[in-house]
Formats: structure tokens, sequence, C-alpha cells
């Protein structure tokens, strides 16, 4: 096969290239962060449909220059033979990425379950590949009584083999050499076990795990009453479900409340970034466009950063306590009523980040309509672009009243978590017949989570809405400025009154004078507004929305948003203007706000009709290329568009009219 | 629930894996699945004749396979048959 074929071919500007690979919870990823450090990037080669992990090999400690050695991180997989999308990307790696074979494979094997993680070297080696093996967790298997002869076991596997932990970065150094050797050659394929089927491999790695690893539990790790216990509460239909929720709220409140105070910085930051430049640049089209358009704009988005990186190293941090597989079995109960599989939780939970993620490990559900379902109902879960529009309204909502604005908060969560539901109990008695596969789901071992893992999580999440915010974002705000600014008005004539009559009473009467200047400037720029390029785009696109209750601005937020649900307080940042009052933060001057007619842009009607349309509505073209990516058809994408849409206009019309009719306007 | 199958040749009898209680071990001896659900068992070491001890009989039952915990929900263990192993003595 083709990993064979000659191992130190020059290839003059692409770098070298090794796979990593092993089972889920073989602490792959680990490992991944130990060798290549925290700058890993995510790629999606051509001829794999997936999105994977690439880092670059940490040079030596002994500062000798040594050529570029890019790691891909594979996703976790029990076989190369299965026909699961997982087992696919792997054998296509092996053959060649972007028609280029891989210089090497790196296995990750753990040492407390050795005979199930051989199974795949058996499976690397039939497949010719050149394999280093580490063999992780070793100081956990040590602590349990196992022995290993590492060189028995190299020597019986025909494979070069070293002991590591990854977790406490032990062996790391030997690790980097052996896989030097096999890049200049000096690792042989290994001859791998007979031809045969699944109980040859079987037992081809239970007769090495014999012959070189000792002590009573080699094979199994036997009774242990402590984890047993565990695994009962945590799966127990009533005392699982409390610990879940108790779990859930703990995780929902630290992101809350330990995001308040660098949000409270970066605001103020901002704030008095503006207010600077404000003082210090000459008046004209770049200031306004510096203070109005860029940083008004970014401000109300980059603030919601410690939120997400908050959010992703939470939820790293207890996927790697062995906990959520557990919450995975209490779940499938109460998902299987409404015909998503129990597999559905983690794509379900890590929506609550980003529904892109959630959909891509949608993967790993071995049944197509559970799988399809899945996908389809994976964005009501409320993601972190939606924070923004929720801070901001429920802000409004409850000023000062930070229990109900979180009970508000929780509502959104469990309106998008109700429609979710309510649309696989639909799909699945109608597009999607049948009802979902029963669960089988490995339970790693319980541990202290890796804060390194998480870090390199929150890192990579937080780099990559940043990079959202400089391009995309950054682009929409100047856009939006542009529009909000041109064409050009001259100021009105009550403006114009209005100011030489604030400069005749400058003298006598300063604060009268002050207060009359202001009132011309919100005048003229009331004016300069309407007659805008985006003054006449949000006329135009009212009507479908005025019956929700929204104005030009809102609208025009709405449909900015569109391709990406944080450009809404962005876009009404930049429409309600540069500010009269700079120190004041983005989120307060949008509260305080008006309409053209000098009514309050918000009401609590508008802004339970907006909530409501931002919990439903799609809202996000990533998501739609997503799930048309993985699902590869067009259709599936657009009737989700639609569904996601129209429930959210009718929902907001509901609530709007709702209120309303109860008196509340 | 399914009663124990009675084998005509007289060989210890086959039951639902979710009959065996929590700390018992038996046998893997047949995965009665639609087609693609056996895969992941077997990638899992859940391999026809292979050992298996209970850990826990609820919903889902957790089984040991070697050293890996496997918890598989209610309605596929009534479709796993195995044969069940005479405790070891302590």
């Amino acid at each position: 096969m083709t990993l064979a074929a000659s191992p130190a071919r020059g290839r003059a500007s692409a770098p070298r290239r090794l796979l990593l690979i092993g089972n889920p919870n073989s602490g792959k990823t680990t490992l991944f962060n130990r060798l290549c450090g925290l700058r890993a990037k995510t790629a999606n080669f051509p001829g794999t449909t997936a999105d994977l992990r690439v880092g670059r090999l940490t040079p030596g400690r002994d500062g000798a220059p040594v050529e570029p050695v890019e790691v891909v991180d594979l996703p976790g997989l029990y076989s190369l033979a299965l026909d699961l999308p997982e087992s696919r990307v792997a054998r296509g790696a092996l053959e060649g990425i972007a028609g280029e074979a891989p210089d090497g494979a790196i296995l990750v094997a753990d040492a407390t379950n050795l005979v199930r993680h051989l199974r795949l070297a058996g499976e690397l080696a039939r497949a010719g590949a050149r394999v280093v093996i580490a063999l992780n967790m070793i100081d956990l298997a040590r602590g349990r009584g196992l022995t290993f002869d590492l060189e028995r076991l190299g020597a019986e596997l025909g494979l070069p083999v070293v002991a590591v932990s990854a977790r406490r970065g032990e062996g790391i150094a030997a690790l980097v050499a052996e896989l030097r050797r096999m890049l200049d050659g000096e690792v042989a394929p290994a001859p791998g076990p007979p031809a045969g089927d699944d109980e040859t491999l079987e037992a081809w790695a239970e007769a090495i795990v014999t012959a070189s690893v000792g002590g009573a539990h080699a094979l199994g790790s036997g009774a242990d009453t402590l984890i047993d216990r565990l695994d009962e509460t945590f799966t127990h239909p009533i005392a699982g479900l409390l610990v879940f929720f108790g779990v859930m709220a703990a995780l929902f409140w630290s992101i809350f409340a330990l995001a308040t105070v660098p949000m409270d910085l970066i605001e103020a930051t901002f704030a008095h970034l503006g207010s600077w430049l404000e003082t210090h640049l000459p008046a004209g089209a770049v200031r306004e466009l510096l203070v109005g358009g860029l940083i008004g704009g970014i401000s109300g988005t980059v603030v919601f950063l410690p939120q997400i990186a908050l959010l992703f190293f939470l939820i790293t941090l207890l996927e790697d306590t062995g906990y959520l597989a557990r919450a995975a079995f209490v779940m499938d109960r109460l998902l299987c009523r409404f015909g998503l599989p129990g597999y559905a939780f983690i794509p379900l939970l890590s929506s609550h980040a980003c529904a892109i993620p959630g959909i891509l490990s949608a993967r790993l559900i071995p049944d197509r309509h559970d799988r399809f379902a899945t996908i389809l109902v994976t964005p009501f879960m409320s993601c972190s672009a939606r924070l923004p529009v929720y801070v901001l309204l429920t802000g409004f909502l409850y000023p000062n009243r930070p229990a109900m604005a979180g009970l508000a908060f929780t509502g959104c969560y469990l309106l998008g978590s109700l429609a979710a539901l309510g649309t696989a109990l639909v799909l699945r008695r109608t597009l999607l017949p049948g009802r979902s596969r029963p669960m089988v789901l490995e339970l790693p071992s319980y541990k202290l989570p890796s804060l390194r893992v998480a870090l390199a999580s929150a890192f990579e999440q937080a780099w990559s809405f940043l990079r959202t915010v400089g391009t995309v974002i950054l682009a929409i705000c100047f856009v939006m400025w542009w529009l909000s600014a041109y064409p050009r008005a001259e100021p009105p004539a009550a403006a114009v009154a209005l100011a030489s009559e604030a400069a005749a009473l400058e003298s006598s009467a300063p604060e009268r004078s002050a207060a009359l200047a202001a009132e011309a400037a919100t005048v003229a720029r009331r004016a300069q507004q309407e007659g805008s390029f985006a003054g006449r785009l949000g006329r135009l696109v009212e009507p479908l929305f005025a019956p929700l209750g929204y104005d030009w601005r809102l609208s025009m937020g709405v449909l900015t948003s569109f391709a990406a649900r944080e450009v809404f307080v962005a876009t009404i940042a930049v429409l309600v203007g540069a500010p009269d009052d700079s120190e004041a933060g983005v989120l307060e001057r949008i509260h305080r706000a008006t309409r053209d007619d000098g009514t309050p842009l918000l009401t609590p009607a508008t802004a339970v009709s907006l909530l409501v349309f931002f919990v439903l509505a799609m809202q996000c073209l990533s998501t739609v290329v997503t799930v048309r990516r993985e699902t590869r058809q067009w259709k599936w994408a657009l009737l989700q568009l639609g569904w996601m849409s129209s429930l959210a206009w009718i929902g907001a019309f509901v609530a709007y009219h709702g209120l309303r009719a109860a008196g509340i306007s | 629930m399914l009663e124990p199958l009675e084998r005509p040749s007289g060989a210890l009898e086959l039951v639902p894996l979710c009959r065996l209680g929590a700390g018992e071990s038996a046998r893997l001896a047949r995965r009665e699945l639609a087609e693609g659900e056996g895969c992941l068992l077997a990638a899992m070491g859940l391999t026809e004749g292979c050992r298996l001890v209970v850990r826990s009989n609820g919903d889902p039952l957790i089984i040991e396979v070697r050293a890996t915990r496997i918890g598989i929900s209610r309605r596929l263990a009534e479709r796993l048959l195995v044969r069940s192993e005479p405790r070891a003595a302590p």
C-alpha cells in the first residue's frame, strides 16, 4: 500500500506528514497537544469530508534545526473496517491526502486496555502502514499493577513501542526521537496478524498481550465497586437526572458568573478607546467611521468572547472527566421518546457553543435517519452567537434584576430545546420515519480532567471567533456604516435653528446651550439616517417585519444578521449612531435608543418578539452550508432554513400580539 | 420478556443479556441485530464468544469486556443472547 512506498521521498515544499490515529478515549487529543502545542489549525483536506486538526511537531529542545513535520489528528475510531464516517476518513488519509501518501502513523494505544487497542495496530499492519506505537496512560496502567515488557511487546508486534503519559508529559522526547527514525526510513512496516476475520485479530492481540504484559488484570480490569456505584448513580432514572440538571445548571451559572468581569473590562476598554478617538481625531467621516462604525460594531461582538471561551473550556473539562458518556444514557431515555437517539446528546450539547461542531459530531451516529433528524434539530439549541442578542434583550427587559434576566435567559434555552424536540417528533412521523436506534457507548474511565486540553479547546474556539470578528463582522460594520452615512444630507432647518439658538446662549446659559446642541445633533442624525441607503433599504423590508413590532432599524438588524446572528447587535449599534455620551456602554446606548417618531426603539413586547425570533430562526449561513455538506443534499438544508424561519416569524408574531393583547406593549 | 431458549443439543441455554444480574459473567453467543448494528459492537470487542461481566443491570446495562466498560441500552441488551458462566469462587 501507499504508506510503504518510499519513506524518505523528497518533497520540496510540502512538510512531511504523520497521522495520529487511535481509539476514542485513548488520550489522542492530549498527546496531539503535547506534540504540537496549542497552535493547531483545522483544515478540510481535498478528498476527505472531515475537518481535521493539523499541527506542527514542536522542534527539538536542543535547538537543532529540524524539517517541519505536520501531524494530522484523525477522528477517534474503533476499527478501519467499519462502515462509519470516521473509519472512511482514516482509510482515505492512509491512502493519501491530496495525492500525498503520509510518511507514517502514530498509533495511540491505552496501556490499561491493550487488547482492544492492538486490534487497530493489527489493522494498520495489514494495511502496510509504518507505525510507531505510543503506549499511553502508562502511569495509570502501572498504578493498576500492570507490568510491561516493552522490548518483547515491540518484538511481537514488529513495531517500535514507546511508553508515554500524555497527561504528565512523560516519554514525549523518546516518542519524538522514534518518530524521527520513522521519518528517516528506519522503521519498516510490521508483518501483522495472519489473514482472517475479527476473531483472528482478537486472538492475535490477546496472544501478544499475554506474552508481554504481566499483572493480575492484564486482560481485564476486574471489579471496582466505586466505579460501579458512580456508574449506577449517574445513569439512574432519577438520581442520574438530578445529577445531570445539577451539572448543567452549574455549567451555565459558571459561564455567566465568571464572564462578567472580563466582559465589563472589554466594554470599558472599547468605550474609553471610542472617547479617546472622539477627542483626539478631527471631526469628519474618518472619526465617524472609527467611532460609530468600527468600534461600536466590533465592541458589540468581542464583548462575548469570554463566554464563548468559558463554554468550550468547561464542556471540554466535563467531557474529559468521563461523565458525559454517562449523561448520554440519561438523555437517551428522554430523547428516544421524541425519536432522537441518545447519541444526539453530544451534538445537542456542543451546539450550545456553536451548531457547526454540533452538526459535525453527529457523524458518530450510526443510523442515517437518526443522524439526519439530529442534524435538522441541532441549530434550535441556543448557540453562543445568540448570546449577544439574549444579553441585550433580557438586560433590557429586566434591568438591575439579574435573577429575572437569568430566568428569561433560561426560558430562551428551553424554548429552543422544545422546538428541537417538537421538530424531531414531526420529522420521525413524516420525512424520517422510524424509531431511534438503541445506544451502545464506551464508558471511559473516570479521571481528573486535563487543564491543558481544555485550554487548547477554549483557545482554538476563541481564536476562530476572533477571526470571524476580524473579517466578516468588520466588513459588515464597515458596509453598514457606509450605508447609514451616505448619501450625505444637509441638516434640516429645525436642526440648524436649534444649533444657532444653542450658539446664542453659549455664554449666558451654558447648560441650556449644551442641551440644545445635543438635540440639534440628534435631529440632524435622525434626518441623515432616514435619507441614507440603510434607511431606504430598512424601509423596504420593514413591511415584512412590522407585524412583529420592528421598525426599519430592527428590520435591518434582522436582515443583516441573516448571514450570522452575532451581527445583529453590531448592526443596531452602528445604526443607533455615534454616541452622545461616548462613555456609555454599547448595550446601554441601544437600550436608550429611539425610533424616528421619538418612541423607544425597544419596548417589552418588541424585545420578547425579537427574543423568540432569534431563538427559533436559522440566521446562520455557515450552518446552512454545513448541513448541505453533511446531508449531501440542498433539499435538507433548505427545508431546515424554511421551517426554522417560518417558525420564528410565527412565534414572534404570536408573542408580540399576545403581549399587546395582555396590555403589555 | 423472552423465555430461555432450549437448545436441542442439550448445551447450556441461551439467555438474553438483560437477564443477568450484576457480577454475573457470560459468553456472547448470538447477536440478533439488524444489519449494520453489530459492527460497532464487534469493534468495541463484543465479538461472538467473548467473555463479559455484567456490572450493573439497569437501563443502560453496563458490562465489562476485558478492560472496556460498555453501556448498552436495554432495548439492545434484549437482543444479545449469552451463555451464562458459573460464578467464580471468591
